[in-house]
């Protein structure tokens, strides 16, 4: 592993601080994805050498949840992914994060691995990931996945860069309409998460709207809604470590048994976690059966451009948004 | 008459156990010396190109390195024409393989080591690579490498002791074509011809990684009189010092190569990649020097399994008589030639009567790293093919696949490809037990729910065994205890079976007897603990040593009780008269007596050492239930099951546990296990997050059921090798598991859910 | 680079290391410290070899750097047999022939030990779930499982 400076944050403030003068400095919580990332020696002329690390674990308020049922749930953003699967609040409350923060990666991992770190982690891409392929996201002028293997790459919304989406946390959040707590140099500012990711059409370097010098403080989601259903389903290889192959959260409003309102996203599919407005449309006003939620899968990929190796992923896409809407509307 | 065993047959926990569950059992990677430096290698980042330019100086001035060394640097009497893997210690002008090694950089510390490595300049010119099976297998191809003159084949002739109809390859042969082999016999067209149905299919199977948990490691120091010191991460002390000896060119007396205990190896670590560098610059420096394969490292550039690309041709008359079998057989060598071919192809053929059969093999190389063995080489690949075959014969003829293989199962003096005939096997008992499994009596026990498919699959698998001479002795110490010292290494529990075998040998519990692998300076040699041959081998040995230890006990006792040694037994620790129990002496007085100052009598020192055993194939039947999702393709693996021959169960508490470890790699080749180069030949998945082990989550309870057919000399008490046949079929009855399950057939492993979805006609195209 | 010092609190002891700041913590317990029970196998979070506790939950310490154990209690392998006697885990490893090769052993165990530490009486599928981060390429779980189920039974 390359040469770095370790410097602890005791407050948000110093992190911020220390970023903002070093341009070559990363935050770093459970660091389960940065080391990686470090220790694979990804650079590139837009990706720096992150030689200076400012730990932010060390911050102390950093990592509570609090609840209320005016507010909501807060969460700190360095608390971990253990922690937000056994919080009591979480369970009851909101049983769509509670699942979705119990797949990524493994146990160990999950007990150091904040949810923070989930929203903002780095893709998995097998060629932005690989020393050896100077491709858009490092600076360079190519995307290898176009004419290599692309089993795991994006079948919507790909441009320049067909990288999916790896969080399994980031589409419960959308789904959740959960907003995102920033703070930067200048103050605080609060993102609702549909703006927060950014997609290679807007800007082929990065996945969210982060700038170098701003962290993310808290994920802050709504008071649970009377009467709203969920779910959530990954498709995966092996029963743990893998990154979706698709993943889903579902939310529903019913009213006497029809969907009133819905939030449908998937990850792994599309470069930022894609929300399926098209899907949430079939099905708005409606009662759910088995018809019309297939209805929806096939109108959710209707844009869908596999490449070589992944048009497998459309079937899965389709089942697992036919299964969700299901089992969440309880048909 | 059942005898009644007081050590051996019984579940015998490890002796040094207890070291390795508190983290105390010392591996390569835990040791330091005094003046260590670390070694680091540069990997190229092609397939195939020239080193056109490669300029070290920077990292040589870099702070904290010790040296920087390139195939310029070597010693000159290595060969450098790429003639043979082990010798290819770094790349000279071709880069043959991505992750070939090209020059390494020595530091004080590994971290300076690697960041030197940045400062190496190197100038490629990428060559056209070669990276499919078929493409490999044209006429019109590139050459894969620049020189094949001075192929070393002995890789080949070393996996396996068949003789092969080996046809020399001439002018006419393709470039990348580096073995062509054909075995016959009958007239297999005529037999189509009148046969009521033929099947005919072709397979594929990825190139895999053994997944050691260990990664490739070595130490190696040489001091001022040229006398190496190894420790490394291997599976054979003595074999490291033979390819050490040839690769330094120095006499095997000078290597001494140290028992360390390796975390797992499957056949990787027979030869030794990981202490070739490490000691040919400890001459330079002499210093010791460390060399530990980081996990990416050993994903692109240790010795993987082959590929391979299978024909099948079978046929059947209505009562289910297989009456021919026709293949083709093309195994990936990657960049060495060294195949598993002929193993491959011989169980190919070798698992039914086939009056009538023809054969061809075909190993190509390519601009991949160069395999090396996995557990049963070139076995799963075949077993896939033929199994597969064999299955859907049982739907055409529509006939139970378990009857129908029973029908031609082969038995005693039935041929295999290759001319010979089996001896006492027990293929025939494993499939009748399989019926008695709680696998079997269960397989309907879970019906398809929510849309998904429950099928049931098994596959026959077996492994010929390898063999070689081995040795050991057995000394009586001062204290009535006994010493064993071999020179294999242990890796599954063979040194807790061999003081089994001596317990019972010698009537001593086996609190008392101490085995240990000692160096290979000191210990009687043994051959590679590969090929499912160590307890076997070295348990004859083992056995034996224990016998003339006793035979010398009861010489001394007979003297000095004035009886004869055929009226002596040795029980609990003491050699008695027969019938007079009160007749007797101790261990610990024949110890003093036999070590003691001044004392006339000679040291116990029994010696056991034996050529190559008979042969003693062992054969499986595996099944396996699985839940598929057919709109998803993921398969979940409800039940396996392995029914094996081991001839005779030392320790069925180790053989449960090596088959059980057995089925889990098969499964996972089954079902998540690919290498995968994209077509540049960059291997895309050098991580254990993408190449996909099995984890606990994605398997089952293993069941085992153990068939004793013992064979008298293939090994102590008759036992057969225990390894290598429990990863031969279980990728096959994943297939037929699946296939029964959705009805639709994968034809290349792994089955992943993209190709299942495929088969089911669910994707475009 | 500059070293620096961390104050580390491993199996109850107090050790200070100066070191660079870019070890990670199962390097710096391995080779400063000593304990060379906490196994590398892939250096990425991918196998589990290198699993230890953190304030008593595991972690794969291969993707901590050595500044994220300051402030923590560390518990290594080494330190799960106490007063010279083997844990009931370690104890069931070997009567079960729960081990092979023994490389994931040690990461397997503190997994294993810390399940049952907050659940006494697992499931099957919840000890594999506790384990499903340690890989193991000898023994296919199955005997794994069976010495973990026979702890829980013993402590009924």
């Amino acid at each position: 592993m390359r040469p770095v400076k370790y410097l602890a944050a005791p407050t948000w403030r110093d992190a911020i601080n220390a970023l903002a003068k070093y341009p070559t400095a990363k935050a770093i919580a459970g660091g389960s994805d940065l080391l990686g990332w470090i220790k694979d020696d990804i650079t590139g002329a837009k990706e720096p050498q992150w030689d200076i690390l400012v730990d932010i674990r060390t911050i102390k308020e950093g990592a509570a949840i609090r609840f209320s049922r005016n507010e909501g749930l807060r969460i700190g953003s360095l608390a971990t992914l253990t922690d937000l699967e056994s919080a009591k609040e979480v369970q009851e409350n909101y049983p769509l994060l509670a699942s979705a923060v119990g797949h990524p990666a493994s146990p160990g991992i999950r007990n150091v691995g904040t949810i923070g770190g989930n929203i903002n982690q780095r893709p998995r891409c097998w060629y932005l990931r690989g020393a050896e392929f100077d491709c858009y996201k490092k600076g360079g002028d190519f995307c290898f996945a176009v004419t290599g293997k692309n089993e795991y790459h994006a079948i919507l919304e790909g441009e320049l860069c067909y990288i999916v989406h790896p969080s399994d946390v980031a589409p419960a959040l959308l789904a959740l309409d959960a907003k995102a707590k920033i703070l930067g140099p200048k103050g605080e500012k609060t993102v609702p998460f549909s703006e927060y990711f950014v997609g290679p059409r807007v800007d082929v370097i990065r996945e969210n709207i982060l700038q170098h010098d701003e962290v993310l403080t808290e994920i802050q989601i709504p008071p649970p809604v009377p009467s709203s259903k969920s779910s959530f389903l990954k498709v995966t290889n092996r029963g743990v470590y893998d990154f979706a192959i698709v993943n889903i959260a579902t939310w529903l409003k019913l009213n006497n048994g029809s969907v009133e309102d819905s939030r449908i996203v998937l990850s792994g599919v599309a470069p930022t976690p894609h929300r399926s407005t098209a899907a949430e449309g079939v099905i708005k006003g409606k009662r759910i059966d088995e018809a019309l939620a297939k209805q929806a899968a096939d109108q959710a990929l209707v844009r869908a451009r596999p490449m070589s190796d992944n048009a497998y992923k459309v079937e899965i896409a389709k089942t697992l948004i036919r299964r969700s809407l299901l089992e969440a509307a309880g048909a | 008459m059942t005898t009644t065993y007081r050590s051996v047959h019984q579940r015998q926990p490890r002796l040094e156990g207890a070291a390795k569950v508190t983290g105390g059992t010392v591996y390569t990677a835990d040791l330091r010396l005094h003046r260590m430096v670390h070694a680091k290698a540069l990997r190229a980042p092609y397939a195939h190109a020239l080193i056109k330019r490669l300029d070290v100086s920077k990292a040589r001035a870099y702070p904290g390195v010790v040296g920087v060394f390139t195939a310029a640097d070597l010693p000159q009497h290595l060969p450098r024409d790429g003639a043979n893997r082990l010798h290819t210690v770094l790349a000279d002008k071709e880069v043959m393989y991505y992750g070939q090694p090209v020059a390494a950089v020595v530091a004080d510390e590994a971290s300076v080591a690697e960041e030197a490595l940045d400062l190496i300049e190197v100038e490629y010119q990428e060559l056209p690579a070669v990276l499919d099976i078929l493409d490999a297998l044209k006429q019109d191809a590139p050459p894969v490498r620049h020189s094949m003159a001075g192929i070393d084949r002995s890789e080949l002739a070393a996996h396996t002791t068949l003789a092969a109809a080996d046809e020399q390859t001439t002018e006419k042969t393709p470039p990348n074509v580096t073995h062509r082999m054909v075995w016959s016999r009958g007239d297999v067209e005529r037999a189509f011809k009148e046969a009521d149905v033929v099947v005919e299919r072709s397979f594929r199977a990825s190139w895999t990684h053994q997944g050691y948990i260990e990664p490739m490691s070595g130490i190696v120091d040489c001091d001022r009189n040229g006398d190496y010191t190894v420790w490394t991460s291997t599976q054979g002390d003595f074999t490291t010092r033979e390819g050490l000896a040839k690769v330094l060119g120095v006499p095997e007396t000078k290597v001494r190569v140290n028992f360390v205990e390796m975390g797992g190896g499957f056949g990787a670590k027979i030869q030794p990649f990981g202490a070739v560098l490490p000691a040919i610059i400890a001459r330079i420096l002499r210093r010791p020097v460390k060399y530990i394969f980081s996990r990416s490292e050993d994903l692109r550039s240790a010795d993987p399994s082959s590929q391979a690309y299978i024909e099948t041709k079978l046929a059947a008359k209505k009562d289910g008589a297989f009456t021919a079998f026709k293949a083709r057989a093309v195994y990936d060598s990657g960049s060495f030639p060294g195949s598993p071919l002929m193993a491959g192809a011989n169980l190919l053929g070798a698992y039914y009567k086939f009056p009538n059969l023809e054969i061809e093999g075909l190993e190509v190389i390519t601009n991949r790293v160069s395999q090396g063995a996995l557990r049963a080489p070139g076995t799963p690949q075949a077993t896939f093919a033929i199994e597969s075959t064999v299955d859907i014969m049982a739907k055409e003829l529509g006939m139970d696949p378990l009857e129908l293989r029973i029908k031609n199962a082969v038995t005693q003096g039935d041929l295999m490809p290759n001319g010979r005939a089996f001896s006492k096997i027990g293929l025939v008992e494993v499939l009748q037990r399989f019926k008695e499994t709680s696998f079997w009596k269960n397989r309907n026990g879970k019906p398809s729910a929510n849309g998904k498919k429950v099928g049931v699959g098994f596959a026959v698998g077996g492994w010929l065994g390898g063999g070689s001479p081995s040795s050991a002795s057995v000394e009586l110490n001062a204290d009535g205890t006994v010493s064993v010292m071999v020179g294999a290494n242990d890796v599954t529990g063979t040194n807790t079976s061999f003081a089994q075998i001596v317990s019972e040998a010698l009537g001593l519990p086996i609190e008392r007897i101490n085995v240990k692998t000692g160096d290979t300076s000191l210990a009687p040699y043994a051959g590679v603990s590969a090929g499912s041959k160590t307890l076997r081998t070295v348990g004859l040995s083992v056995q034996r040593a224990a016998q003339d230890a006793l035979d010398q006990m009861f010489k001394i006792v007979s003297e000095r009780l004035e009886c004869s040694s055929e009226d002596l037994e040795s029980v609990d620790g003491q050699i008695r008269v027969k019938g007079s129990p009160e007749k007797a002496i101790t261990f610990e007085l024949l110890g003093t007596m036999s070590t003691g100052f001044g004392s006339p009598t000679p040291v116990i020192l029994g010696r056991g050492n034996v050529g190559t055993p008979a042969a003693a194939p062992g054969f499986t039947i595996q099944g396996a239930k699985v839940e598929v999702d057919p709109e998803t393709g993921e398969v979940n693996i409800l039940d396996a099951v392995c029914v094996q021959d081991v001839g005779f169960a030392i320790n069925p508490l180790s053989v449960e546990g090596q088959i059980q470890g057995g089925v889990a790699q098969s499964l996972g080749l089954g079902f998540s296990e690919e290498m995968v180069w994209d077509d540049k030949g960059v291997l895309r998945n050098p991580t254990l997050l993408d190449y996909r082990i099995p984890t606990a989550l994605d398997l089952p309870r293993i069941e085992t059921a153990l068939v004793e057919v013992p064979v008298e000399g293939a090994g102590p008490y008759g036992a057969k090798g225990v390894g290598e046949p429990p990863i031969a079929a279980g990728a096959a009855a994943l297939v037929n598991a699946v296939s029964d399950a959705v009805g639709a057939r994968v034809y290349t492993l792994p089955a992943t859910s993209e190709r299942i979805l495929a088969a089911l006609g669910k994707l475009p195209g | 680079m500059a070293k620096q010092i961390f104050r580390l609190k491993v199996n109850g002891d107090n050790y200070e290391v100066f070191v660079e700041p870019n070890r990670c913590l199962h390097e710096v317990i391995r080779d400063e410290i000593g304990l060379t029970g906490t196994k590398e196998g892939c250096g990425t979070g991918d196998c589990g070899a290198c699993t230890l506790w953190i304030n008593g939950a595991p972690v794969t310490s291969c993707l901590m750097l050595v500044g994220e154990g300051e402030g923590a209690e560390v518990t290594t392998i080494e330190g799960l047999a106490r007063d010279g006697e083997l844990h009931p885990v370690q104890k069931a490893f070997i009567q079960h022939g729960a081990l092979q090769c023994g490389f994931c052993i040690p990461g397997m165990i503190m997994s294993a030990a810390a399940l049952l530490r907050d659940n006494p009486h697992p499931s099957e599928l919840e000890i594999r779930q506790g384990i499903a981060g340690n890989l193991c390429r000898c023994t296919g779980y199955t005997k794994i499982v069976e010495a973990i189920e026979a702890v829980a039974a013993g402590s009924r």
